[in-house]
């Protein structure tokens, strides 16, 4: 075919030959063909093309291609199986309530989560939001001043309900809690008191922080360093903090199982459904197709 | 001829019925499987399987045309033959020139000398160019022109016989057309002068 031309234009052409051209597109057709001697050629072309073909001999079949009396009795008549439309009706039904059924599994899913992410303590909400708070209060940095009384490391952290307090801060678990409350800190400063003094525009709820802090009760532990755990106790620390996660990961686990365990085996039955149903529909198809 | 009063009648088993209308359309079965397996004998072959089967499933004719019904057997019966033959192709035991074994790779048709172009018309090379032609291109754009341009039927007759939209029945034509204008160039420059253009363009 001549490349000049696009394959809408040899459809216009090969439709314009045959008569099947709106009037509209006829007129516009025949001005390019009387403006356009390339097209008009190929046109010309294409009409000769068909000429050619419609000369061709109409063959005469060899042999009659009747069918005897002999012939008939032994050709079984196909009967159109009457269970090829109830197994293709019933595979396109358990196609779509399969996917209902994933679609309502995932939509309730969802929700599921969202219940799950409302139901987290409020207490390790505070704890998250805690330090924000403290920040947004304070109008200007606070001023720390060292020595004085002797006092204890203040170094660490407060855990929340998941993750651990290194280093003397408090935990929100409560044996956690009581285990800080009974071993001072690490890291805190040596000799000398903290005191940490607000700026005079500070609001007053945190001159409380201007006193000298005091950790009441004499230091305990056995080990050669001060404030550091000894063996024994360190080993039953953790076995209690190991305890704690076992107890949160179980408890957590449970809380993910999904809500609606009969909803998986309603949609692994309707897929089996679907599949055994289409595929018998395609082969009583293909069988009975003429 | 009422072909629908008799289709209804061979449903009912009346096997003369049947054969009045297989009379009717045998010619027109047997060219269209002619132009698409290329071989007379296989066309007669699957003609004959065609028309079997139509009886064998008479009981799925739903009224309507019984030619376009009819044909659909037909052209669907030409599919499962190529197929077949593509699976598994066969070699002719004797030659198809006994003059010239190398028929595929220089037609007779193209080493003739130049004939009268109203002879050649009537001739069993144009005949050959064009099944030549034919079977070089694709199945579905060989069965359309087969359809539309050597059997005369129009587009509608052509989407009841086969099932192809009309759309794609307009556009495979077009390239049908295209590439056999280009396959029978030297025939079409032997058309008689009133179907070729003069020098202006003119027709």
């Amino acid at each position: 075919m001549n490349n000049k031309y696009s394959p809408q234009d040899w459809q216009r052409l090969s439709e314009y030959l045959d008569g099947q051209l709106s009037p509209q597109e006829k007129a516009r057709l025949e001005t390019r063909l009387q403006t356009e001697p390339e097209l008009k050629m190929a046109y010309s072309e294409m009409r000769q093309t068909k000429i050619l073909l419609k000369s061709s001999k109409n063959l005469k079949s060899p042999r009659n291609f009747t069918i005897t009396e002999a012939q008939a009795l032994t050709l079984k008549p196909v009967r159109k199986n009457r269970f090829l439309p109830v197994l293709s009706f019933s595979s396109l039904i358990a196609t779509v309530l399969m996917i209902f059924a994933i679609f309502f599994e995932l939509t309730s899913g969802a929700n599921l989560t969202a219940q799950v992410a409302n139901e987290q303590p409020a207490a390790s909400l505070a704890m998250e939001s805690a330090p924000m708070d403290s920040r947004a209060a304070e109008g200007n940095p606070m001023i720390i001043q060292w020595g004085g009384n002797q006092a204890y490391g203040m170094g660490g952290g407060g855990g929340d309900s998941t993750s651990l307090a290194v280093g003397g801060g408090a935990e929100q678990n409560d044996l956690l809690t009581k285990s800080m409350n009974e071993t001072p800190g690490v890291g805190g400063a040596d000799p000398g008191a903290i005191s940490i003094t607000p700026t005079p525009e500070s609001p007053p709820e945190t001159a409380i922080l201007t006193a000298p802090v005091e950790i009441p009760g004499p230091i305990t532990g056995a080990g050669p360093i001060l404030g550091i755990r000894s063996g024994e106790e360190a080993d039953s620390y953790n076995q209690a903090v190991m305890n704690d996660l076992v107890t949160q990961s179980a408890a957590r686990q449970s809380t993910e199982k999904p809500a609606l365990p009969f909803l998986r085996w309603i949609q692994v039955g309707l897929a089996i459904l679907a599949i055994i149903t289409g595929g018998t529909a395609i082969y009583l198809w293909r069988k009975s197709r003429i | 001829m009422d072909e629908i009063a008799l289709a209804l009648s061979a449903q009912q088993g009346d096997l003369n019925a049947f054969n009045r209308l297989v009379l009717e359309y045998q010619d027109l079965a047997f060219n269209v499987a002619y132009r698409m397996l290329g071989d007379s004998d296989a066309a007669a072959d699957a003609s004959q399987n065609a028309f079997i089967s139509a009886y064998r499933h008479l009981s799925t004719y739903r009224g309507g045309s019984f030619k376009s019904w009819v044909m659909r057997i037909v052209t669907n019966t030409c599919y499962d033959e190529l197929r077949r033959q593509k699976r598994r192709p066969t070699t002719p035991l004797e030659p198809l020139n006994d003059e010239n074994q190398d028929e595929n790779d220089s037609p007779e048709w193209m080493k003739d000398g130049q004939p009268s172009p109203e002879s050649m018309l009537e001739s069993n090379e144009l005949e050959n160019a064009i099944q030549s032609c034919l079977q070089k291109m694709k199945e579905d754009f060989r069965l359309v022109v087969i359809l539309v341009d050597i059997q005369g039927m129009d587009y509608q007759e052509v989407s009841d016989d086969t099932g192809m939209p009309l759309g794609t029945i307009k556009s495979r034509l077009a390239r049908a057309r295209g590439k056999l204008r280009d396959c029978l160039q030297y025939f079409r420059e032997l058309l008689p002068a009133n179907y070729r253009l003069d020098d202006e363009g003119n027709l």
